[in-house]
């Protein structure tokens, strides 16, 4: 909201003023009726470790994150230039390997990624999507630059949060609204509708779409429910689903009912106890098979995960240039690799100011923060990088602009970063906005909802 | 539909329902004692009638395996609070809860709220608050949420086969309960005459009231309230809508719902059971019940009603035929 030097940003001049006129108890009577509006909705997520899945809000933040149009239109270029890369990239390992071939990427990287799914190599997806649904983390560092942080392109969550956000912020503070020109997000749920429709199996005319969840005690079940409501399809578990005949039904009062599309919460190793992790209950058996044979169509496909590896994000920016012939548009993290020896020793040089990540964990679990660590924690964290170089990666740290934020009775700024959602149907396409989330903590760069993140409704201000 | 989705809806109905006809049920029943008690200076009067209770909750075992004597207030709070008995008032809300949370995608937003609504509320509510002077208010707090409940899920969820399911929760639910309180109170018909005894005539009352019957009845059976009137207009009126016929009847409509929306004539299931009990019945005169019938009749009742419940188990959620 504020540029250099604490002017107020253009574009909010508007909002500024109305939050001017607020005191604290104006704050916190709206944030009270906001708070209490998410109980009663039951927008909460689950909280794990706890046996009796304990239901918690996720903390609101009042103030809208405010995005100017010139630079959303960035970031949205960006990002559906980032997805088409992916996507061919995916269509491209799991066929030709093309990438491999002529050196792009090193082979060891990719068919050691704990990501790709061998069982995927020739498969053909529909309309050759696989990254119908994606999540790409964007930042912007303390001297304006857009990067990308991470991409999520297996099943993103947190769309849900920025339609209630919205909806909420409309019901309890409707008066941000006069003088701005907010851009919707409401139709997200049409949109994804569509998206589904487009990738159902060649011959089903009517395609019978669900959404897959893990259950009520899965931490997105909120979200899962949400968006079946929202597009009125059901909400099966993997009990509902059995297949036959490599065709997939769910069980109904009528018997059982033939599935054409799934979109699925569930994680590629438990989708199928034949063909993956053999201890799964979640999944369903049979269900890898119906996929292979084009029955069925998984959303998103099988097999993402060596797309938004950690350690292969170091190399997208190469991608878009190699798949596209394009600069990116938006940039990304200087990234280090164990597995490359000029990058280890840079590692080894500067362990105090990088931060460390396990490539195969996310949600901010299996991370060393440099700055913030002792001499001891980096040596160990090292050596553990040494023994599994694969697993590993470092970044340089980054400072996150920040956002104004309503903590402990005042406005003081908070570290943010932007989930946009994009669906890649007919085309790829983006609601304008996305997930703000925002770091509660004083000085914490961590925005993670299980480690005591936050949120805000983001506006996406001018005509489109 | 989802079979799951359609047995969660079902229970749904069903814990709903339960949770008010307990709340309604407890607070008569506390109020007829502590009346009782006072007006004859006894302080073992109503215990039998609290036992009776019990056992119309189906806790009667349940409930002696963890307190001893039945007083006041470890009876309430066993009945409303106490999260071990899966048929506490709270134990009742926070399952119905469970399950529409299970199936959101499919009821109303407004049910959701209103269910959500009602579960955080038990939430403020402490054993000491409640036990002090609190249970009349939390029972009526409860029946509201029960019935804004099913006000709103009328008002706001299609009829289709979702509610039908949800119906069929509810009305077995309340046929039950009636026909349950109706048999507690069977032995007591015969030597209860003309009501010449205050006690008994309090106890015919607060029976009606159990039930939210006593206006309807003083409406429909002009008179006054008479024990033999009272138990045929429980079992057997064709209008009130907690009479064991009116449930019944309503279980067979909301199943024979269920199969011609699905397409399916079926020549036996809970659907025939339904049938065949409302119109048992429709056509059975409170007359044949006298002498001592109406407790086997009651038992064959209830024991129909649990036929009609695991067919409906058995036939729509545990189904695996194919569809052609």
């Amino acid at each position: 909201m504020f540029g250099a030097g604490g002017a107020v940003h253009p574009g909010c001049a508007a909002l500024h003023a109305v939050f001017d006129g607020w005191d604290e108890a104006e704050f916190e009577r709206r944030m009270a009726r906001a708070n209490a509006t998410f109980q009663q909705l039951g927008i909460t997520f689950t909280v794990y470790g706890d046996s009796r899945g304990a239901e918690r809000l996720i903390p609101f933040d009042p103030i809208p994150r405010v995005i100017p149009g010139p630079e959303w239109a960035t970031i949205e270029a960006g990002i559906r230039q980032r997805i088409r890369a992916l996507n061919l990239f995916l269509h491209d390992v799991y066929h030709e390997r093309r990438v491999l071939a002529d050196g792009v990427i090193p082979t060891a990287l990719v068919l050691g990624g704990a990501g790709y799914q061998r069982h995927m190599a020739g498969v053909d997806v529909p309309r050759g999507i696989y990254t119908h649904i994606s999540g790409i983390d964007v930042i912007r560092d303390v001297d304006g630059r857009l990067l990308v942080l991470e991409d999520n392109v297996r099943t993103p969550s947190g769309i849900s949060y920025v339609l209630e956000n919205r909806d909420v912020t409309t019901r309890i503070m409707p008066d941000l609204f006069a003088g701005t020109t907010v851009r919707p997000v409401t139709h997200y749920p049409e949109l994804l509708l569509s998206t589904l429709r487009h990738v159902a199996p060649a011959g089903a005319r009517d395609p019978v779409i669900v959404i897959l969840t893990p259950g009520v005690f899965n931490s997105a079940y909120f979200e899962h429910s949400f968006l079946a409501r929202r597009m009125g399809v059901p909400l099966v578990e993997g009990r509902d689903l059995t297949v036959r005949d490599g065709r997939v039904y769910m069980r109904t009062t009528r018997g059982q009912e033939r599935v054409d599309v799934i979109y699925r919460r569930i994680d590629d190793d438990i989708l199928d106890p034949l063909a993956f992790r053999t201890d799964s209950i979640l999944g369903v058996p049979g269900l890898f098979f119906a996929y292979r044979s084009g029955n069925v169509t998984l959303v998103n496909a099988i097999g993402n995960g060596i797309a938004d590896d950690k350690v292969i994000y170091r190399f997208v920016p190469d991608l878009i240039r190699y798949y596209l012939g394009e600069e990116p548009v938006l940039g990304q993290v200087e990234t280090y690799l164990p597995l490359v020896p000029e990058d280890m020793h840079f590692i080894e040089q500067h362990a105090g100011d990088l931060v460390f990540k396990s490539a195969n964990e996310s949600g901010g679990y299996g991370m060393l923060i440099g700055p913030q660590s002792t001499r001891d924690q980096r040596d160990s964290y090292l050596a553990r990088m040494r023994a599994n170089p694969r697993g590993y990666l470092a970044q340089r740290t980054i400072s996150l602009s920040r956002a104004p934020c309503w903590v402990d009775g005042g406005i003081e700024g908070r570290h943010v970063d932007l989930r946009p959602f994009a669906l890649y149907g007919e085309d790829v396409v983006l609601i304008p906005g996305g997930l703000t989330r925002v770091a509660l903590t004083r000085g914490s760069l961590v925005v993670n909802s299980s480690q005591g993140g936050g949120t805000k409704d983001t506006w996406v201000t001018g005509n489109g | 539909m989802l079979s799951r989705v359609a047995e969660s809806v079902y229970w749904m109905g069903r814990y709903v329902e339960r949770a008010e006809n307990t709340a309604r049920l407890l607070d008569v029943s506390l109020r007829f004692t502590r009346e009782l008690a006072a007006s004859y200076h006894d302080g073992s009067g109503g215990d039998s009638d609290l036992r009776l209770m019990l056992q119309v909750l189906g806790a009667e075992e349940r409930y002696a395996a963890h307190h001893g004597r039945i007083a006041e207030p470890e009876l309430a709070a066993f009945v409303i609070l106490d999260p071990d008995n899966p048929d506490s008032v709270v134990s009742c809300i926070s399952t119905a809860r469970d399950n529409a949370r299970a199936v959101r995608e499919s009821i109303s937003t407004e049910m959701w709220e209103e269910l959500n609504r009602a579960y955080l509320a038990l939430h403020r509510v402490t054993p000491s608050l409640l036990l002090i002077d609190g249970i009349h208010d939390f029972c009526r707090q409860i029946r509201l949420a029960s019935q804004l409940f099913q006000g709103v899920t009328d008002a706001t969820m299609p009829h289709d086969e979702p509610w039908h399911f949800l119906q069929t929760g509810i009305h077995l639910e309340r046929a039950g309960m009636t026909a349950r309180i109706l048999a507690s109170r069977a032995g007591h018909l015969e030597q209860a005459g003309m009501l010449v005894r205050p006690e008994e005539a309090h106890r015919w009352f607060s029976l009606l009231r159990s039930v939210s019957a006593y206006e309807a009845y003083l409406r429909l059976r002009p008179g006054g309230v008479q024990p033999v009137g009272v138990a045929e207009f429980l079992l057997l009126s064709r209008d009130f809508p907690r009479s064991v016929a009116f449930g019944v009847q309503r279980v067979f409509g909301e199943i024979e719902a269920i199969d011609r929306i699905l397409g399916i004539n079926r020549r036996q299931g809970p659907g025939n059971t339904a049938g065949a009990l409302a119109a048992r019945l429709r056509y059975t005169s409170f007359d044949d019940l006298a002498g001592g019938a109406l407790l086997p009749f009651l038992t064959a009742v209830l024991q129909q009603l649990d036929q009609i419940g695991n067919g409906v188990r058995r036939v729509y959620f545990e189904s695996a035929v194919v569809a052609g």
